[in-house]
């Protein structure tokens, strides 16, 4: 007596015409083994552990896929293999040649297991169709997960307009999932990893590096700056009608340090060059001997 | 080898679409290829032999997908994909959001989520912009393109194919082209801004109003202008509460000579110019009378502040040694407090830089490429649409101006250019209808300071000339300064309360009433009365920034004390409210 185990795929089986696609296959099956006896099993009944099945026990498998075909990817699930008698060549049917694999057993011991959550089977939430890992049991390839072949992925892809009129919304005839679970249920999200700002030092702790050719003394007085820096700031009064310097007096005039003479010259540059405690900061870059007038560049109306 | 790369945006405001074309800049430098397109445009099948693909999208609305995105998202969505679907792919996301929204970049985490869970891999760290942070999103996208290209390389070296990135010095040619046309005449644009303003090309969806209000309605001796301002327009569209007007103002006259004055530009300011490569849908688009002039007044935002990537071109125009040093220091990953200090900080626009850098000659051709176009400015509509034969719509506008670090007032842009407009002017504008839909029969509590009230006060004429509601449905949280100084359309409200049409609570902050969310905790029996038993609609609008954020604590404070909730339930119940459409904000 020939055993065969048929898996049945939960979508499949709700297809209108499953009843009919499921005897036409099973004719197929008994035609290929003379006196066989189908034990037919929706498989997630089998994941879920609804059925028991016998260990060591079924000669050939066929699995009916998603779109109602025989596919020689057998899902990966410990029933299965378990099922399977180790000794025998497996037939898994595809146009009726046969890949026989020996020393199963080893081989479907190497598989890796996909943890199978209990929720993945419901076909409800926003987990796409067909989790289970499905494994390609082939003597000389590692098992791994099996990509879609191309056609398959084009056939998806290429539905994206449906026909050609783009009138009617083809799109109502996809059903589609609830987008709020990917946001509630978003363990991989918070498993990946994720950009973090440094944010800018806001408590003036990192002093600005004195310009270039320094003469003020920045870079001695790091410490008594902040000091200066807010009483020099605070001294230019908010209106400021006309400011006239010549170069000498530029020359002479350093804020920052009682008497001292010679500027380091930044002053006049615009604010990207001046050092923290310039007094001119906010004020425009001006030439000697230019007049620095605030209202020149407004535009009140 | 194939080096193909494929980026894809989705942006509402051209924001993500900005940042998509700098990452192709840079990702182009290290000889990838470069296929870049929107969302909705990208052809789908391009996926099966994609092996890199990078989005960047923005959340927008209540958070929605931007327009361009939303056919993409709807096939994302279709609950037959496999997960395996992606597995060819690796992938990265840029997110662009406002963390005082609280579906705080929910487009891109449910992207992200998608592909993970059709079986992408990622590539790189994915990235959550917050238009809050203080370095604003540019912040997040060094650090997210410094890392991605790292990883980029690794993955696909250049020493495998014997090939040197293009130095970051070198020039490449400009992506939009800007030519002066030799043959043409000059034609001089000063003396008709507003007119030649009005007539543009690429103009989808554009429409044109006449001002028939520009008002001040703030107190002459209170620091804040703001202005009801009235459009006038015989073929008006229908707008519902909620919707917003797109405005699309223009530098001062002052701002461009002065512009042109330091670019040398005097010579061929009043030639026609033409622009080479400039996409062809281009929101409000390019006016008709092109000549360099024009050009900068109606689209080169000159006033804007400069991102990272101008300076990162500018400094190969600077002939002094210092300034090219300062300018590449600015550019550079390595201290991004310096950038932020000189520029972001005291919000320093391109054109006061440039008055800084004195050796700096621009190609005209560059032009484009350095300064970004002068992005619409959107308005919610603050009146209801209540009679068949309406053609008036009106806004509540308040005056940008303050000060900063620098000397000179900071003014925005666009509501500068509003106060140059008089009654009969013709503008430009669009109406974007944003489906803002309040469920019918249900109270609404609306929580609005200061121009928040404007779409509420749309949504207030609507509902009860419209819709026959009262006081009994509209709840009014308005908070201002000044009684008598800045309590918005307190004639018409009081009118409203006085008829039993509205239930109005006032703050007025400065007359130690504190704000509105004082009001709302002193009413929480109310609140939580209409939320539960009554189906309640929740309505924020306003300022972003703390104001929402305060708002939604004091909810969650409310929803604890009235019905013994723990911190986590009031913030679920929210959340709840939220997927329901019963939590609506508007924060600008």
């Amino acid at each position: 007596m020939t055993n065969v185990l048929l898996l049945l795929n939960d979508t499949f089986v709700t297809l209108p015409n499953a009843e009919d696609c499921i005897i036409d296959k099973k004719s197929i099956i008994s035609n290929n083994h003379q006196g066989s006896k189908i034990d037919q099993y929706v498989l997630s009944n089998i994941i879920l552990n609804n059925v028991k099945l016998s260990n060591d026990y079924y000669d050939f498998i066929y699995f009916i896929d998603s779109n109602g075909e025989f596919n020689y990817t057998i899902p990966n699930n410990l029933n299965i293999k378990n099922s399977l008698k180790t000794s025998q060549s497996i037939n898994l049917n595809r146009n009726q040649s046969s890949s026989s694999i020996s020393k199963i057993g080893t081989k479907l011991s190497k598989l890796k297991f996909k943890k199978l959550n209990q929720k993945d089977k419901q076909q409800s939430s926003s987990n796409p169709t067909t989790p289970i890992s499905e494994i390609e049991i082939n003597p000389s390839s590692p098992p791994e997960l099996s990509p879609l072949d191309n056609s398959t992925k084009l056939k998806i892809f290429g539905n994206i307009n449906g026909s050609d009129n783009d009138n009617n919304d083809d799109d109502d005839d996809f059903e589609l999932i609830d987008e709020n679970e990917l946001i509630i249920d978003n363990k991989l999200l918070n498993e990946s990893s994720i950009i973090c700002l440094r944010e800018p030092n806001s408590n003036n702790k990192k002093r600005r590096k004195a310009c270039k050719d320094c003469t003020c003394g920045l870079a001695e007085l790091e410490s008594s700056f902040q000091i200066n820096n807010e009483q020099n700031s605070k001294s230019i009064p908010k209106s400021l009608p006309k400011i006239q310097f010549n170069s000498q007096e530029l020359n002479e005039i350093d804020f920052t340090i009682e008497g001292k003479t010679g500027g380091c010259g930044s002053c006049s540059l615009g604010d990207a060059f001046r050092c923290d405690g310039c007094p001119y900061l906010g004020l425009p870059a001006f030439k000697p001997g230019q007049v620095i007038s605030l209202d020149g560049i407004s535009d009140d109306l | 080898m194939d080096r193909t790369i494929a980026v894809l945006y989705g942006s509402e405001t051209g924001n993500a679409h900005d940042l998509a074309e700098t990452l192709v800049s840079n990702l182009e430098r290290f000889h990838f290829n470069i296929l870049l397109s929107s969302l909705d445009t990208f052809e789908l099948p391009r996926l099966i032999d994609l092996k890199y693909v990078i989005i960047i999208c923005s959340t927008t609305g209540q958070g929605e997908f931007p327009s361009n995105a939303r056919k993409f998202w709807k096939f994302m969505l279709r609950k037959k994909l496999p997960n395996n679907l992606l597995t060819n792919v690796h992938f990265t996301t840029f997110g662009l959001g406002d963390s005082s929204y609280p579906k705080f970049n929910w487009a891109i985490k449910k992207l992200h989520n998608r592909f993970l869970q059709l079986g992408a891999k990622e590539l790189s760290k994915r990235a959550e912009a917050d238009e809050q942070s203080s370095q604003g999103i540019d912040g997040f996208y060094v650090e997210f393109e410094k890392l991605l290209i790292t990883n980029l390389l690794r993955l696909e070296p250049l020493d495998l194919l014997g090939l040197e990135p293009i130095s970051e010095d070198q020039l490449l040619p400009p992506k939009i082209k800007l030519v002066i046309n030799k043959l043409k005449p000059k034609k001089l644009t000063n003396d008709n801004l507003k007119t030649i303003s009005l007539n543009r090309t690429n103009n989808a969806g554009l429409k044109k109003a006449i001002v028939s209000i520009n008002r001040r309605i703030t107190a002459e001796d209170h620091f804040q202008d703001v202005r009801h301002f009235q459009l006038f327009d015989e073929d008006i569209e229908i707008y519902s509460p909620g919707d917003t007007i797109s405005l699309y103002p223009s530098n001062s006259v002052e701002n461009v000579n002065q512009f042109i004055e330091i670019l040398q530009l005097e010579s061929v300011a009043d030639k026609k110019v033409y622009l080479e490569n400039l996409p062809s849908l281009m929101e409000g688009g390019i006016i008709s009378t092109l000549t360099l002039r024009s050009l900068i007044t109606h689209h080169l935002d000159i006033s804007s502040i400069p991102r990272r990537s101008f300076f990162k071109l500018l400094y190969k125009f600077a002939t002094d040694e210092r300034e090219i040093s300062k300018l590449k220091e600015f550019s550079s990953f390595n201290d991004p407090e310096e950038l932020y200090n000189y520029c972001n900080r005291p919000r320093r626009s391109i054109l006061e830089v440039l008055q800084e850098f004195f050796s700096v000659k621009i190609p005209i051709e560059y032009l484009c490429d350095l300064i970004p176009f002068i992005k619409p400015r959107l308005f919610s509509i603050s009146s209801g649409f209540i009679k068949a034969q309406q053609k008036t719509v009106d806004l509540t506008i308040a005056v940008v101006e303050y000060q900063t670090k620098i000397k000179r007032t900071r003014k925005g842009l666009c509501t500068t250019w509003i106060k140059t407009l008089e009654e009969n002017d013709k503008i430009i504008y669009k109406l974007n209808k944003n489906n803002l839909n309040f469920r019918e029969n249900s109270p609404i509590i609306m929580i609005a300071p200061g121009t928040g009230i404007a779409p509420m006060r749309s949504l207030i004429q609507h509902s009860i000339e419209s819709k026959g509601y009262d006081k009994e449905k509209l709840y009014l949280f308005f908070g201002n300064r000044y009684f008598t100084k800045d309590f918005h359309y307190r004639e018409e409200l009081l009118k409203y309360e006085e008829q039993n049409k509205l239930t109005l609570f006032t703050n007025f902050s400065r007359e130690q009433q504190g704000y509105v969310q004082d009001s709302l905790y002193l009413h929480s029996k109310l609140v939580v009365k209409l939320l539960t038993s009554k189906n309640a609609i929740i309505f924020v609008c306003g300022s972003s920034g703390k104001m929402p954020t305060q708002v939604r604590i004091t909810f969650e404070t409310i929803l604890q004390e009235e019905l013994e909730l723990s911190v986590e339930e009031s913030k679920k119940y929210l959340l709840e409210l939220e997927t329901h459409n019963r939590y609506i904000q508007e924060t600008w």
